[in-house]
Formats: structure tokens, sequence, C-alpha cells
């Protein structure tokens, strides 16, 4: 088993693989939008959701123009805070709108509703679990106009805890927000979940909770090894998996690790590259049994 | 595209110039037209006959300018278009009654507002993509209080040749970036705990998933599609009752109530009166006493374009012009400025009947409101008022229309007095007794008119110590003559010392003069004895002007 590792004192979040440019300006915006939602105080100075959109649609475009930009959510850890959490999210439940085919302009709205979706969180003192849900609410009432992308904001925030009641935009929200907190999730007694087992746990205890279309439309978006998902090789060489291929969960785009007598690859050779047609994935690792420089824990 | 790529400034010579200069010219014509048209688009809508046959011209004639001169990038500033250094459009504001407000409505801001500070029209520009352009900056246009961004309409529409550079991409308010620049950010509370359940075995799972995954797809853009056609004002109401059941604390229906206020206002805006009727009706389920909806109600009405909804309400067919003040009436007070605003520009006299008779109904039960635009510098208004007050009748309204009869504009001193008749007797008095000194003769003779429908010993004693103040022969004859004959109806027989006393004056030097005769034909029209007893008296006068005056009367009596 793993030794569970300190959180990271900042939000800035870690980058295992450099992204493709677009990807990375893509990301830079959402982070930047959430990070500057969920600064204390930010919403109550007064929000303008119309602007927010901007800070969602350089990452549907990228998403739209077939960049992998799955690949970001390899970065999901213990630790975060709560506006990492909230463009971890975003990017996942854009990553499984665009499985699902839905419009450009709905991504976007889907977008900005996914990265305010726990703002009441932290605004609560104690009460019910769910309290953040309903604050939320209370949050976006107050800052900004009633509009329907408010108002889908809202219905998100309210309802992304629901099971099956809720709005299709919250339970795709709800799907990405389930997968990046249980991959993110590390506890005194629970060890980090790799991203294969949050992904597997969240199938299987959770997937009656939405739309049967959202849990093969999460399986598309983050293929059967999602990013960041160590794997062993046919060949025994052990890969990092980036991105899923298109059309085929199981077979992702990988970064070589270690061979396959268990030395590591130099960085030169380890850019992401397709699932070669000869090889295939024997198994998911857990995480301890991660390669050292696989569990190595990158500079912010 | 930069100039640098524009082939008027890649080739050497004069030829360049001339060229950048041909298509500036041509360019400015085209902006010039669409600011006309946004313009239109404001006061007719966009689907007028009017504005979408504009539109049309303007589609037409993009492609072909770039196609003549190239790629075409315009500088955006708040104030003019650019290109290649020559302005192309200068926004014209500067007889705008509404001053630095009217900046707002032109094509330069519009255009500035949200962050856009460089257009590329790019070869290959199609007439969809020149439609497309112009539709977003129609829809955007009234954005002053609606939830429309120019730089993400075009990034919805997304027309293939043209490109733009905006501002703020990070695009969160400006107020948030006055905050610290790094705060210590919250650490986030995970709110899923680990399923109990084993992890599933994500092979075996895809294949069941697999297997219906088309059937669910479509199953889920089928309800997508279904989810989101349902009208914004249906969402509305149906997340406010889920909002309500699930969290029915006060102050959660506090914030809702304000934030509804805030949809209301846009509707109002943009003039849709029956999403802003929705809206209201929302407001009074969650806040019927409008404890917090009230205060926000003024706040947001009175920070509208009402210019924009005025010019719009003119256009309108009278069924949305109805619409519109029937919505009025019922915000009621809050409603007040963006009425006034509307009786203040509206153009169309219909407009302007819809706005006072709105009034009246929205301040039946408290003028006092209205007492603000009494002492508005615009007379038109101050009189729509006196009118709206006239109207509402009632004690209340006294005072409001006593002061209106001290305006400076006889037009709003007249309608006051006019008003006086709509309020009991006893209290229009003291303002319809002040009018007697009225240098105006229709004021005077309104006064007087609707004094004498209750003609009592005070007004007796007011009219007749007008006739007897030395001031009297100074005032203009017509005056002194209505005067005169609203003595038999207002004094009765106390009247008649006075007309005796008008009737001889000058006494054997009287001489002919038009007090006279009225003073006889006062005497005529009161018929009482003591009056004819005048009359006959005054046959016999020593001074034929007495005679003359009273034979007349006499006559006149007769001959009726």
């Amino acid at each position: 088993m793993s030794t569970p590792e300190p959180p990271l004192p900042s939000d800035e979040t870690p980058r295992l693989d450099p992204p493709p440019d677009a990807t990375r300006e893509a990301w830079d915006a959402l982070h930047r939008g959430a990070r500057e939602l969920h600064l204390p105080g930010a919403l109550e100075r007064g929000v303008e959701l119309r602007h927010t959109r901007r800070c969602v649609q350089p990452m549907v475009d990228a998403l739209l123009s077939g960049e992998r930009v799955a690949a970001t959510l390899a970065n999901v850890e213990p630790g975060g805070g709560a506006a990492v959490h909230a463009a971890h999210t975003a990017l996942a439940a854009l990553c499984v709108a665009h499985a699902l085919e839905l419009p450009r302009a709905s991504l976007a709205d889907l977008g900005v509703a996914a990265l305010l979706h726990d703002i009441g969180r932290g605004r609560t003192a104690g009460g019910a679990a769910m309290e953040h849900t309903r604050e939320g609410v209370r949050c976006v009432l107050r800052c900004t106009t009633w509009s329907p992308l408010s108002l889908l904001v809202m219905q998100v925030a309210l309802t992304h805890h629901l099971d099956r009641d809720a709005p299709l935009a919250a339970q795709v929200v709800s799907a990405a927000d389930a997968y990046v907190s249980l991959l993110a999730r590390e506890t005194g007694e629970e060890p980090w979940l790799s991203p294969a087992g949050a992904l597997a746990r969240v199938l299987a205890a959770l997937r009656t909770r939405w739309h049967p279309a959202i849990p093969s439309a999460l399986v598309r978006a983050l293929g059967f090894y999602p990013p960041g998902q160590v794997v062993e090789l046919d060949d025994g060489s052990c890969v990092r998996a980036c991105s899923p291929a298109a059309d085929d969960p199981a077979r992702p785009w990988i970064a070589r690790l270690a061979d396959a007598r268990g030395l590591p690859v130099p960085a030169w050779a380890s850019t992401p590259t397709p699932l070669p047609a000869r090889r295939h994935v024997v198994r998911a690792l857990p995480r301890h049994e991660w390669p050292e420089v696989a569990r190595a824990r990158p500079a912010a | 595209m930069s100039q640098e790529q524009r082939p008027a400034a890649d080739a050497p010579g004069p030829a360049p110039d001339a060229s950048a200069s041909q298509a500036a010219v041509a360019l400015a014509e085209w902006c010039r037209n669409a600011a006309r048209w946004l313009h239109l688009v404001r006061r007719l809508s966009r689907s007028a006959a009017d504005t979408l046959e504009l539109r049309e011209q303007l589609v037409r004639e993009l492609p072909e300018l770039v196609e003549q001169f190239g790629d075409l990038s315009l500088d955006v500033t708040p104030r003019s278009l650019v290109l290649d250094e020559i302005p192309v459009l200068i926004a014209d504001h500067s007889n705008d009654p509404g001053g630095s407000t009217g900046l707002e409505q032109e094509l330069t801001w519009v255009l500035h507002r949200d962050g856009l500070r460089r257009l590329h029209f790019q070869r290959g520009l199609t007439t969809a993509d020149a439609r497309a352009f112009l539709d977003a900056v129609a829809l955007a246009a009234p954005a002053c209080a609606t939830h429309e961004d120019l730089v993400t309409l075009l990034w919805d529409s997304a027309p293939a040749s043209v490109e733009w550079e905006a501002e703020e991409s990070s695009a969160v308010q400006p107020v948030t970036r006055r905050l610290a620049p790094m705060r210590a950010p919250a650490a986030h509370e995970y709110d899923w705990p680990l399923p109990d359940a084993p992890a599933a075995d994500l092979h075996l799972l895809w294949l069941d998933l697999e297997r219906d995954e088309s059937a669910h797809t479509l199953s889920f853009v089928e309800q997508w599609r279904k989810e989101h056609a349902q009208p914004f004002a249906e969402r509305s109401a149906a997340f406010v009752h889920e909002l309500r059941a699930r969290d029915p604390r006060p102050e959660s229906d506090a914030a809702l109530a304000v934030a509804l206020v805030t949809w209301l206002a846009t509707a109002t805006q943009l003039g849709d009166w029956a999403e802003a009727r929705e809206a209201l009706s929302l407001i009074e389920r969650v806040d019927p006493e409008r404890k917090q909806a009230g205060p926000a109600l003024e706040h947001a009405l009175s920070g509208l374009d009402a210019a924009a909804i005025t010019d719009r309400l003119d256009s309108d067919p009278h069924e949305l012009q109805a619409q519109a003040f029937a919505l009025a009436v019922r915000i009621g007070a809050p409603a007040l400025p963006l009425l006034v605003a509307i009786l203040g520009q509206s153009g169309r006299t219909r407009v302007r009947a819809g706005a006072t008779t709105a009034l009246a109904f929205a301040f039946a039960d408290d003028p006092s409101p209205l007492a603000t635009l009494i002492t508005d510098p615009r007379w038109q208004v101050v009189r729509d008022t006196v009118f709206v007050l006239g109207q509402i009748g009632g004690p209340a309204v006294v005072p409001l229309l006593a002061q209106a009869g001290r305006h400076v504009d006889a037009r709003v001193r007249r309608a006051a007095v006019d008003a006086l008749g709509q309020v009991p007797a006893a209290q229009a008095r003291p303002a319809l007794l002040a009018q007697l000194d009225s240098p105006d003769l229709r004021a005077l003779r309104s006064a007087l008119a609707m004094l004498a429908r209750n003609p009592d010993a005070r007004t007796a004693e007011a009219l007749l110590s007008r006739v007897r103040d030395p001031g009297f022969e100074a005032r203009p004859e017509d005056q002194r003559l209505a005067l005169i004959a609203a003595l038999p109806d207002l004094a009765g027989e106390a009247a008649v010392p006075a007309l005796a006393e008008l009737l001889a004056r000058g006494g054997w030097f009287a001489r002919p003069g038009p007090e006279r005769p009225a003073a006889a034909r006062a005497l005529q029209h009161l018929g009482t004895p003591a009056a004819r007893e005048v009359l006959e008296q005054g046959r016999h006068h020593r001074a034929a002007a007495v005679r003359e005056a009273c034979e007349q009367a006499l006559r006149g009596a007769h001959g009726a």
C-alpha cells in the first residue's frame, strides 16, 4: 500500500506531462476563472456569468478540435483547493458532455455550471451534509442576475447530489464531481485511489443515480484507464495512460515510464503516443504498485 | 489579420494609400449604415421590416467590401472604429438629449463594451458570416440590463471569416479583480463518500454499457432537447417551486425575490412583457409583501435604459403597449421612474396616455410619490402628472394640485384647475380661490366655473374683495369682465351693491366702457328684485353711459 503523501501547500496544479499549447492555455483560462470565482468574497462583489463563459470557451474549443484535454485530469490529487476541484470537475464534465454529443453552446454553459457546482461549500456553518447545495443557490442568487445561465448554474448547484430526479446537466456534473472527488479522496483510513480504481467505484456504486447514457459517456471520456493511471502492457513495460483513444476506451494514449526490465524511460522518450497496435494493456496497477517515477509528485 | 497583410499596406507607392483610403471610405459608409441599423433595432426591434431590410443590405455589402479591398481590420474604441489609423465611424451623440448616456446606444460602444478591441473581416467572408456578426451585435445591443455578452454571442455563432480580439479573456467581472491577487485558497471538502460496493470490473461493465450505448445516448439527447425547449419562464417557475420546497427558509425567499427582480428588469428592458409578467407573478408568490422585492424593484427599474424602452413602446402595437402599462400598474410605485421617463420621452400621444392611465391606477391609493413630479423641469411631465392627480382625485391630491396651480407655465396651471374639479369642493376651494389672482384668463375662467358648482360665503367674499380691490382696474379687461360675470353665480344677492357701484361708477362723468354693460348684464342675470331695482334706477341715471347699459341689459332680458 502506498504511503499517503501530504497535500500540496498551494492551489497550483502540478503537471505530469506538458500538454499541448492549446490545451494548456485552455486549462489556464478555466483554472483562472475557477480561482477568481472561488476567491473569498468574490461572489459577494458580484459576478456576471455571461463573462464567466469566456473562461470555458477555450476548453470547449480545444475539446471540439480534438485536443486530448482529458489528459489534464491526470493532475487530480488530494489536497487541492476548491478552485482546482471546480476546474477539474468542469473539465471532466465537458469531456462527458462532449461524449454525449452536446452542442457547443451547451458545453460552455455546462462548464460554467460545473465551475460553480460546489460554490456553497465552505459557506455553511455545519448543518446537514448537503447544506452546501442550498447555500450554493443562495450564493448565485445574491451575486448575479436571473438568466438562463444562472438558472442552469443554480439547478446544478442544487441537485447535483440527487438521484435521477436532477436535470441532465446536473447529472453530468454529478458524475464528473463524483469521479474527481473519489480520485482526490485520501484519508488516514483510506488509501489514495488510482484513477481506474476511482472510476470503477463510481460506476459500480453510483451509476444508477444518473441517466444510463452518462456512465458510458464517462467511460468514453476517461477510458478504462483514466488519465494518470499507470498500467502494465503485455510486453511487461509500464506506462501512464494520458487520455483515451477517440474510438476505443481500452486503448489509451500512453507515456512510457519503465521498460520491460523495469528501467526508467528517459523523459525525451516518454512523449504521449497512441498505444501501439501490437500492444495491449494487461492490467491497471493499483497505486502502491506504481513505479517510483510514477508515484513521485512533480513540483508544482 | 494585421494591417501588414493587407494588400493596400504591402505595396509601395501612392496606390496603396489610395486603396486604403478607398477602403476606408467604403467601409465608413457601411459602418454608418450599420450604426443606423442598430438605432432601428433599438427603436423597432430586430424583426421589424425596416430593420430586416437594412440588415440584408449590410449583409450583402460587407462580403463585397472584403472581396474588393481584402482583409479589413477595425480597431474598436468606445467612440470610434478605426481602419488602418483612419476613423471610419465616430459616434455622434453630441445632440443626444441624454448626454453621455447616448454613447451607450452607439455601435462603437456596443462593440467595445464587452471587451471587443479589434475586429477582423477576412477574405472569404460570406453573407452568412456577416449575418451572424450583425445578429450577435443586435442581440448584445441592449445588454445594459441583460445577460447577453457580445464576445460570447460571436463565439456561439462562430462566423468562419470574422475574427476578433477581446480584452478580459478571464472574463470574471472587474470587481473581483480588485481583490488581493492570491489569498489562501479554500480547501475543498469532498462530499462523495467512498462507496461500500466493490470496484466494478470495467471490462465487464463496459460490455453491459456498450450494448445499449447508442439507444441511451439518443434518449439522453432527446431528453436534453426537451429540457432546453421548455420556455425559460416555465423552467424558472419550476425551479422556484423546487427550491422553496427544498429550502423554505425566509432568507432564501428573500434572496430569491431579489434575484427574480433582475429577471423582471431584464425582460422589461427587452420589451418582453409576457416574461416580465411571469417574473412579477413569481416575485409576488415568493415575497407577497414585497419586503425585499420592493426596494430591489425600485433600484432595478430606475436603472433601466428608459429611452430604449420608450422607443420600443412607441413602435409597438397597441396590444403590447397595453401589456406594458398593465404590468406597470401591477408593479406599482417602483415603476414610477420608468413611467415618468416614458411620459417625458415618448413621441406618441397614445403611449403618453397609457403612461398617465397607468400612473393613475398605480398610485390611486397613495399619490404622495407623485409629489416629486410636480417639480420636474419638463412642463409636459408636470401637466400630465396633474392630469393623473385629477384622475386619482380625493383630498390627498389637493396639496399637489395647489402646488401645480402656482407653476410657472400657464398650461400646467390650467390643467391644475381642471384637475381640481375632481376633488371635493371644500378641499379644492382654497386652491381655486388662489386662481382668482391668476394672470391667465383660461385658468381664471376655469377656476370661476369650478367655484360656481358649489358657491359659498367664502367664495363670494373672495370674489367681491377682488372686484372692490383698488388694483381691480389695473387688471386686464377680459379678466375684469370674467370676474364681474361670475358675481351673480358666486356671490348672489351679496353682489348687488358691488355691481351697482360698478354700474354707476363715474357718476355724472360716467363714460362708456366694458365693465358697465357687464355689471348691468350681471344684475340682469341675477334677476332678484334688488338687482332689477338697481337696473330700473339706472335707466334714469344722469349719465348716458349708465342709462344705456341698463337699457341694453333690460332689452336683452326681454329679447330673451
